[in-house]
């Protein structure tokens, strides 16, 4: 079962960046403010037996070094960023906003399997039409902006045992039983909600390894590519109050 | 969405205390409960890397369920179990947060966190407080002896274990160009079944840990050992009713003990602890207060789930030893819900019965005037109803029940 799920996995170790746009969808032009939702990232080793193990320090690292990325990428298109965090919000909008958040967790892995996984709906085919409902008008109110952009990234590193079966795989090799073991994987992506509409407008999906993510270089590439098609133009992603 | 939650907080490691079924005929070890100390000091924060990255991800699923509609919100009810998790750990009682849910069944949880989880279902089916501390007590054991880290460590490095035997013996294969799959499969299942075996000894000590809570609170030891007969006893009744034999789990790919020796385990454990002389309390008329707000909406909630063997067993366990207008009630409904022939006959007798008594809800009126209309006993089934519309005058239903009394 390993040997079979890592024939798999080789085959996919090319770059994919594919994105959706919702049909209808402009991009908008004029004044507009996009507020960016604190980034949902957990990044962890993978154990010799295919286990992932959460690092709360590496996550921590690698969420800093995404936002540093997004301000740099949008300084040096003109504009600016600022996160927002519905944990923070003032109390009366707490709960909504935090469930607006888990909407999207869950709207956005639907996405991602549905889409990109292979496991497509017979009813969503053709067209891309997820969406969190009117209630994202409360993000809307929330923050005064007109898109939210929310950003998701799980990467894995081979822990030293995973490693450690890898060159036993390729030594295999000298008996003409070479064992390919696959490492460490990456997968983000990026999806832009229409906020008075609740429609997820855009999403982008990078699932390959782009470069390690708790590095400042490697959050800045990885950044690049998931936003590389960004639909909205310079000093566009800046929050709203 | 409820069962995903689930499988996902059991892949982040928490313990539960009944996920599935038990081995039968493996027998828990016979841990001697005074022997067990806490593993961690009050105030613990996890300093190694995994552990620390298993409670980042559980605190967020603890936010999740925090904000979840599914949790009961009544701070009485929390504030009560909270207590009472609290007197059985003692310095401890900081670290542990227990969060109430609204799922009929008979489970609680406990994450490496601190964060537990009591069902409903579970509540619905305890007779008394010194039942609820060996339920929490067993969970606190989870939390105080580390099971959840050391049982996420043991699959770790068993499953690196499986992945080296595999690749290895692969290779050795290709080199002396014989077969090994017979040896790889053998190796992998001893693996994979010590890691069964890991978590059974675990619930086992978790048992053995909350008797030792529970008895030092005060509570009757034994409450453990009876409220798992009361589980074997609504599991053949579910089972009868069904006409199959209750679920036989297999021996060996358990993650639990059999229901059987785990109350047998507990009783002879509360043989052992139990001091003489020492007047021991089992809080019945407490844990009846506290309880009182819900319990028939936990009881709907079982109902629905259309297992009439068990609700009708939970049904008559809460009515002993008096039966109440609103469990007369419940049991017409779950004859009514379940529509076999005979059934019709049963429900009305219930029914009929329930409107006697003090304290059946109007919706026993209604319940009862539609069961004697079905069965030909017009004029009475007509005043049931008005004797519903008179005790509930904004019903919802008006406009239909006054079409049926006008008939």
């Amino acid at each position: 079962m390993l040997l079979t799920a890592g024939c798999g996995l080789l085959l996919m170790s090319c770059t994919t960046t594919k994105q959706f746009t919702d049909i209808g969808f402009k991009a908008p032009v004029g004044t507009f403010s996009v507020v960016v939702m604190q980034p949902d990232v957990e990044i962890g080793s993978l154990t010799a037996g295919g286990m992932f193990e959460v690092r709360d320090d590496w996550t921590r690292n690698a969420r800093e070094q995404i936002i540093v990325a997004l301000k740099q990428r949008e300084a040096a298109r003109g504009g600016s960023v600022t996160l927002f965090d519905p944990a923070t919000a003032d109390a009366t909008h707490r709960d909504a906003l935090l469930d607006l958040e888990r909407l999207h967790r869950v709207a956005g892995a639907e996405v991602l399997k549905h889409k990109y996984l292979g496991h497509s709906l017979p009813t969503k085919k053709d067209r891309f039409d997820w969406t969190l409902g009117p209630d994202a008008a409360a993000l809307a109110q929330a923050t005064g902006a007109d898109y939210a952009l929310f950003l998701y990234t799980r990467d894995s590193f081979s822990s030293g045992g995973r490693q450690a079966l890898q060159a036993l795989g390729y030594a295999g090799c000298l008996v003409l039983v070479c064992i390919a073991i696959p490492g460490g994987e990456q997968t983000a992506f990026a999806s832009l909600v229409e906020l008075r509409t609740g429609n997820i407008v855009w999403f982008n999906l990078t699932d390959s390894n782009v470069g390690d993510v708790r590095t400042p270089a490697g959050a800045g590439k990885m950044v690049g590519h998931l936003l590389d098609t960004f639909p909205v133009g310079a000093k566009s992603i800046t929050a709203g109050r | 969405m409820t069962l995903s939650r689930r499988a996902v907080l059991a892949g982040l490691g928490c313990s539960c205390i009944a996920c599935g079924a038990g081995a039968r005929g493996v027998q828990p070890i016979h841990t001697d409960p005074t022997a067990l100390a806490p593993l961690l000091a009050p105030g613990f924060r996890p300093s190694d890397g995994d552990e620390r990255g298993l409670w980042q991800q559980l605190d967020r699923a603890e936010g999740d369920i925090a904000d979840s509609p599914i949790r009961v919100r009544d701070p009485a009810l929390e504030r009560y179990v909270g207590n009472l998790v609290g007197d059985m750990v003692g310095d401890n009682r900081r670290d542990l947060r227990c969060y109430i849910v609204r799922i009929p069944l008979m489970n609680a949880s406990m994450a490496p966190n601190g964060m537990m989880t009591l069902y409903s279902g579970a509540l619905l089916r305890m007779r008394d407080e010194a039942e609820l501390a060996a339920v929490l007590g067993h969970e606190s054991g989870h939390y105080l002896r580390r099971h959840s880290i050391a049982s996420w460590r043991q699959r770790r490095d068993a499953t690196s274990m499986m992945a080296f035997i595999s690749v290895g013996l692969a290779i050795a294969g290709g080199a002396i160009g014989g077969g090994t799959s017979g040896s790889v499969a053998s190796l992998n299942n001893s693996l994979a079944l010590s890691t069964f075996r890991y978590q059974r000894d675990q619930e086992a000590e978790a048992d053995a840990y909350g008797l030792k809570l529970a008895e030092a609170a005060g509570y009757q030891p034994h409450a453990a050992s009876r409220f798992w007969r009361s589980m074997i006893a609504e599991r053949d009744a579910s089972a009868r009713l069904r006409g199959k034999r209750r679920e036989q789990p297999s021996l060996l790919f358990s993650s639990h003990p059999s229901d059987e020796a785990r109350m047998t385990a507990m009783q002879d454990a509360a043989d052992r602890i139990a001091r003489p002389g020492r007047g021991y309390r089992d809080g019945a008329t407490a844990y009846a207060d506290a309880l009182a707000p819900h319990r028939m909406a936990f009881l709907d909630d079982e109902i629905k789930r259309n297992d009439p063997g068990t609700s009708l067993h939970i049904i008559n366990s809460l009515a002993t030893p008096t039966w109440t207008g609103a469990l007369r009630y419940r049991e017409g409904e779950v004859y009514r819900l379940r529509g076999d022939p005979g059934d019709e006959p049963l429900a009305l007798a219930a029914y009929t019965q329930a409107v006697t008594l003090s304290d059946a809800p109007p919706e026993a009126n209604r319940a009862c005037g539609y069961a004697l209309l079905k069965a030909g006993s017009g004029a009475e089934g007509k005043a049931q109803l008005q004797a519903y519309l008179a005790r509930r005058p904004d019903a919802d239903d008006r406009g239909m029940i006054a079409f049926t009394l006008n008939q």
